[in-house]
């Protein structure tokens, strides 16, 4: 028998524990399942002679068990995600003796006693064990929760003056934002799934709807400043008494993650690739809540794996990428020349030169430098609009990018204005009605809806002229 | 003629699960006598036609067909609930998959001596199984004068 870095005990900890069952056997049980009244154990079988066979013993939480079994997680996963945990030995002989008893560090268990790591549950659950599930008590509901959470953290841009503390309109923003993206993915991937078991749209629709509603994200745990919150999906045991969908609600949170959270969105092989996986809507659907997150000035998005303490940061999406993964389906590519690009050219010119009379030859002569681009920024130092002129303090920078569908798309960051028009002309005509219609609501409304936006607004605006025939 | 009858019937009733006196016996009776005893194979163990997996060694040879209690090893037990008929029996699995995923499970220690999978069609004349209707790990009691070796062919080595 190996030789242990253990403790010696004098004691059985497990001793008013009842054998429930087997659960995986060759040539006699591998790893038996124990419980009491309120507590869970695992006896795993890892070495044997002639007089005594060795087992390792170690306390589970009933989700814990329950991942295990519904293999989610592995054999090896659930020893080694208790290498904080005690772990206990026996030696039981063939006169069913326990003895030597020991106990050791998880992260002291030798690399002998441990399983493969694909070492997954195969066999079917007994009813006992649904039934066993199915009474979660409260804590061990959370606990449940908790072991398929995932992590999100929003956290004030650095030069935030409000340090660490999000505002309630980002929060709220967030929630929405994460929970919309995680819904329609939730219905694509049903849709995926399940189309081919239903001849009746209708059905179908219903099903998807009462499996959106099974899936919804819960808030399992949250963290003040720096608004972090870990979100997990429940089983849909009282609406799928069936267990129809179990295995699809079951997988849904992981799938979201890595096909959604851990992709590269700032990739344009990424974007192909998610142009090619999803239509439009759908794509528009999934992403378009989550860039809008990403991309909020205000905030940082991460996502953190608590168990390996790793986080990911999200670097906010460059436009021209951001552009192409929530296009439209291009249609018919127009011809070339009427395809937009942006030329920047940079003229050497007398200080005082009429740029309105300028000759072609001039310019020829006078250029220093041009830049070709599918994106520009353009100042904007005033708008007029019909019932009054805003004017700002300084130049405001409009970002503009020219699709490769012929479209322009126009945006402005600080207010989280991004629009999109078949042409440039119709492009800025939306900008100017998102900004005439955030000037009345935030600013010179008396009770502004966004307080962000009022103060950019006393920030920027120098004076406000209205319209005297209005 | 009377008591002749109620001597066959007596019979029948005390040789348990072998009620035809012309059935063959078990391989490892004894060990069954010694170590099970009671119970032992389960009642509702049958002969069927079964796709079986078995962890072997390469070449096949009869040691791969040893049950546990002929490996020299103590009886593997936690509770008087373990059922002591197993050991005296043939681990054997449905499928691929199940074979593969408990040698996965067990400790690296103790992967026992074996290298591969073999695969065989065990029939009725063979023995008897357990659970009737396999899902994975079984149980098999093997008839006496079978030889198993012929019917198992290797698949693949334990990975």
């Amino acid at each position: 028998m190996i030789q242990l870095p253990s403790y010696k005990l004098i004691d059985w900890p497990f001793k008013d524990y009842t054998y429930i069952r087997d659960l995986i056997e060759f040539e006699g049980p591998i790893l038996v399942h124990y419980m009491n009244e309120k507590s869970h154990a695992l006896y795993y079988w890892v070495e044997g002679d002639s007089s005594v066979n060795r087992w390792l013993c170690f306390g589970v939480t009933l989700s814990e068990l329950y991942d295990y079994l519904k293999q989610n997680i592995s054999l090896y996963d659930l020893i080694s995600n208790k290498e904080r945990e005690a772990f206990y030995i026996t030696d039981i002989d063939n006169e069913l003796k326990y003895g030597n008893f020991q106990m050791l560090n998880g992260y002291s268990i030798p690399e002998e006693y441990m399983p493969d790591k694909d070492s997954y549950y195969i066999s079917e659950l007994p009813d006992f064990y649904d039934d066993l599930f199915r009474h979660l008590d409260k804590d061990s509901y959370l606990e449940f929760m908790k072991m398929r959470e995932i992590c999100l953290e929003i956290k004030p841009h650095k030069n935030s003056p409000h340090g660490d503390i999000v505002s309630m309109t980002d929060s709220i923003d967030f929630l929405n934002g994460i929970n919309n993206s995680y819904k329609n993915f939730v219905a694509f991937k049903f849709y995926n799934t399940y189309k081919d078991r239903y001849s009746d749209a209708k059905a179908l629709l219903k099903a998807t709807n009462k499996i959106i509603e099974a899936s919804e994200l819960r808030v399992v745990g949250a963290q003040q400043h720096s608004f972090q919150i870990s979100v997990a999906t429940d089983r849909i045991i009282e609406l799928d008494p069936q267990k129809e969908y179990n295995d699809f609600s079951e997988g849904i949170i992981n799938q979201y993650h890595d096909d959604v959270l851990s992709i590269d969105l700032n990739s344009e092989e990424t974007a192909s690739l998610l142009i090619e996986k999803y239509d439009d809507e759908t794509r528009n659907k999934i992403f378009q809540p989550l860039i809008r997150i990403i991309n909020n000035t205000n905030c940082d998005l991460s996502i953190i794996d608590k168990r390996k303490n790793k986080r990911k940061s999200f670097s906010k999406i460059n436009p021209v990428i951001k552009s192409k993964i929530l296009q439209k389906t291009p249609r018919p590519q127009p011809p070339d020349d009427l395809k937009k690009v942006f030329y920047t050219i940079t003229l050497e010119l007398n200080e005082n030169t009429d740029l309105t009379t300028i000759s072609k030859k001039e310019i020829q002569q006078s250029t220093l430098f041009s830049k070709v681009s599918q994106a520009a920024q353009q100042e904007i130092q005033k708008f007029n609009f019909d019932s009054f002129t805003v004017i700002f303090k300084r130049p405001i920078l409009l970002d503009y990018v020219s699709n490769d569908n012929g479209s322009f798309s126009i945006s402005f960051p600080p207010l989280n204005i991004e629009v999109t028009g078949t042409a440039r002309n119709n492009a800025f005509e939306k900008v100017m009605d998102a900004f005439e219609s955030l000037i009345q609501r935030d600013y010179l409304s008396k009770v502004p809806q966004k307080k962000e936006n009022k103060a950019f607004f006393e920030q920027h605006v120098s004076e406000i002229i209205f319209n005297q025939n209005i | 003629m009377n008591t002749k009858k109620t001597l066959l019937v007596f019979f029948l009733l005390i040789s348990g699960h072998n009620s035809n006196p012309f059935m063959p016996v078990f391989k490892h009776k004894n060990d069954i006598n010694i170590h099970a005893q009671v119970n032992c194979p389960p009642i509702d163990a049958v002969e069927k036609e079964q796709d079986a997996y078995r962890f072997v060694n390469e070449p096949i040879t009869n040691n791969d067909f040893l049950p546990h209690t002929q490996l020299g090893m103590a009886p593997r037990q936690t509770s008087p609930s373990h059922e002591k008929c197993s050991r005296c029996a043939l681990s054997m699995f449905s499928s691929i998959e199940s074979a593969q995923k408990t040698y996965d499970s067990i400790p690296k220690k103790s992967k026992f001596r074996y290298t591969h999978i073999a695969k065989g069609l065990i029939i009725k004349p063979d023995g008897i199984l357990h659970p009737p209707v396999p899902n994975g790990h079984f149980d098999f009691f093997e008839y006496d004068g079978v030889d198993l070796t012929g019917k198992f062919s290797i698949i693949k080595p334990l990975s």
